[in-house]
């Protein structure tokens, strides 16, 4: 039974690889299966952002949602260390151990959590993240569930790079793109301002400067506005001619 | 050499070249300059993907470099062309060869009239996708596999560049681009001339430059100076 739905699991999580997924829906997929297949009662995912600092991705339930956000905000719990250190952290009685996190274990006891274990989420050597598996009774999680937990983190893991990178290319090509597009509309909004208004390119220019600068809107939609022929042109050439004039 | 040792050899060769100049970071000129004296080229290209997929020169360096970046924007084909819509990229011993010839029917007699024997033209990708593309030219063969791990690595410092701004030039001597300009303000020109869009005004300029065999930068200039018009009816 296990094995068959874990099985499907991998097929579900696989599916994500495939461009266009969601990572928040891959992370609670993976929050909401570790709960259906082990013998743990809550579980969260907290993520890298790009500077490194951990932020709350997703969680099974309310609960688990509300302690992760205290563990960020407190910057102490188990899911820091474990980014921290890359490994496995955990602790099968929070009562236990009140002074290793003394504000995570006050805040978990009070959500109805005893007993925790934090997984790392990582390629190779990137860290991105962790995964936090919660429990109401107290005792370790056993050496197979805890093995299961991690194979499933790290195929999620696999898709988070992959779109990761996928969606910081896509931002960079369209950027660059988009500076170069507006350059080029440029040059050729002072052609057909010169031409329409038989004025020289400089004095084209100053006019798309100080139409941009006295309705307040950006240069490049000024000339994007002129090489479309918006009607506002007509306003433009009638404004410069009567205060050159 | 290992080529970590390289990499960071050319760094410290771009970065030299731009502090003379006061510049920090380094700009494409200095990424092109480094090159085309390192590499013992003819020209140095580097280029972007412009609107529906045109080749948009950046910079162009060398005695042949203007020459060959100005050649393919007129006649729309050549080894940067086919770069910056690709992901892979083109490298050719010999542009005289007939298969070359026959791969790009306008540009290889022509660049080969130039002067140009040898050309490698890397992609700038961004993750699978070519954001534009460095060309290097020579007029005699290069030495080996030498010139192939430079290309790649000026390649990689090229993308850099282009990713910390999208300033040009950054070079007196390269006055190639100070006209540039020009063309895409005589298509513009030429747009309310024809009572078209600036796509196939700036196509008509280079058909008109192609056709008269005059180089596309004089054609803009005639244009913006109003020696040159355009007219619905008017033959290229």
């Amino acid at each position: 039974m296990l094995e068959r739905r874990l099985g499907e699991m991998f097929v579900e999580l696989a599916d994500t690889l495939v461009a266009g997924f969601d990572v928040i829906e891959l992370l609670h997929t993976l929050c909401e299966r570790c709960v259906e297949l082990l013998d743990v009662d809550a579980a969260a995912v907290l993520l890298a952002d790009p500077r490194g600092a951990l932020a709350f991705a997703a969680a099974s339930t309310e609960q688990a949602r509300m302690l992760e956000l205290f563990q960020v905000q407190d910057e102490e719990g188990p899911c820091l260390d474990c980014f921290r250190t890359g490994v496995q952290v955990t602790c099968g009685d929070l009562g236990l151990e009140p002074q290793r996190w003394p504000r995570f274990s006050a805040v978990a006891r009070d959500c109805g959590f005893t007993g925790v274990t934090a997984l790392p989420l990582r390629l190779r050597e990137e860290r991105l993240g962790a995964m936090n598996l919660l429990r109401g009774r107290a005792g370790d999680l056993d050496e197979e569930a805890v093995m299961v937990a991690q194979v499933l983190a790290d195929v999620a893991a696999i898709g988070l790079v992959h779109e990761r990178a996928f969606g910081r290319s896509e931002l960079i090509v369209e950027q660059l793109q988009s500076a170069l597009t507006s350059r080029i509309v440029i040059e050729q909004a002072k052609g057909v301002l010169a031409e329409r208004g038989q004025i020289s390119i400089g004095e084209a220019f100053t006019l798309m400067r100080r139409y941009a600068r006295d309705h307040n809107r950006l240069l490049s939609q000024v000339a994007r506005a002129v090489v479309e022929q918006a009607p506002e042109v007509a306003d433009m050439l009638a404004t410069g001619t009567r205060r050159d004039a | 050499m290992a080529g970590r040792e390289r990499a960071a050899e050319i760094r410290a060769a771009i970065d030299d070249l731009a502090r003379v100049d006061g510049a920090s970071p380094p700009l494409i000129g200095h990424v092109c300059r480094t090159c085309l004296r390192l590499a013992k080229a003819a020209g140095v290209c580097a280029a972007v993907r412009g609107e529906a997929g045109l080749y948009e020169p950046l910079c162009a360096v060398g005695p042949v470099g203007g020459a060959m970046a100005e050649l393919q924007v007129t006649v729309g084909e050549g080894p940067g062309m086919e770069t910056v819509n690709g992901d892979r990229p083109v490298m050719v011993g010999d542009l005289e060869t007939a298969d070359v010839q026959r791969r790009w029917p306008l540009f290889a007699p022509a660049a080969s009239g130039l002067g140009a024997v040898t050309v490698f033209a890397f992609p700038l990708l961004v993750g699978a996708v070519a954001v534009g593309t460095l060309e290097i030219y020579w007029t005699r063969r290069p030495l080996g596999g030498a010139a192939l791990v430079d290309g790649l690595l000026f390649a990689d410092a090229a993308l850099m560049t282009l990713m910390t701004g999208l300033a040009p030039g950054g070079g007196a001597d390269d006055s190639y681009l100070d006209r540039w300009p020009q063309v895409h303000q005589a298509a513009g020109m030429v747009s309310v001339q024809l009572e078209t869009g600036p796509a196939e005004a700036y196509a008509r300029l280079r058909a008109y430059a192609y056709a008269n065999d005059q180089s596309l930068r004089e054609v803009a200039r005639r244009v913006v100076e109003k020696e040159l018009r355009f007219s619905p009816g008017m033959d290229s």
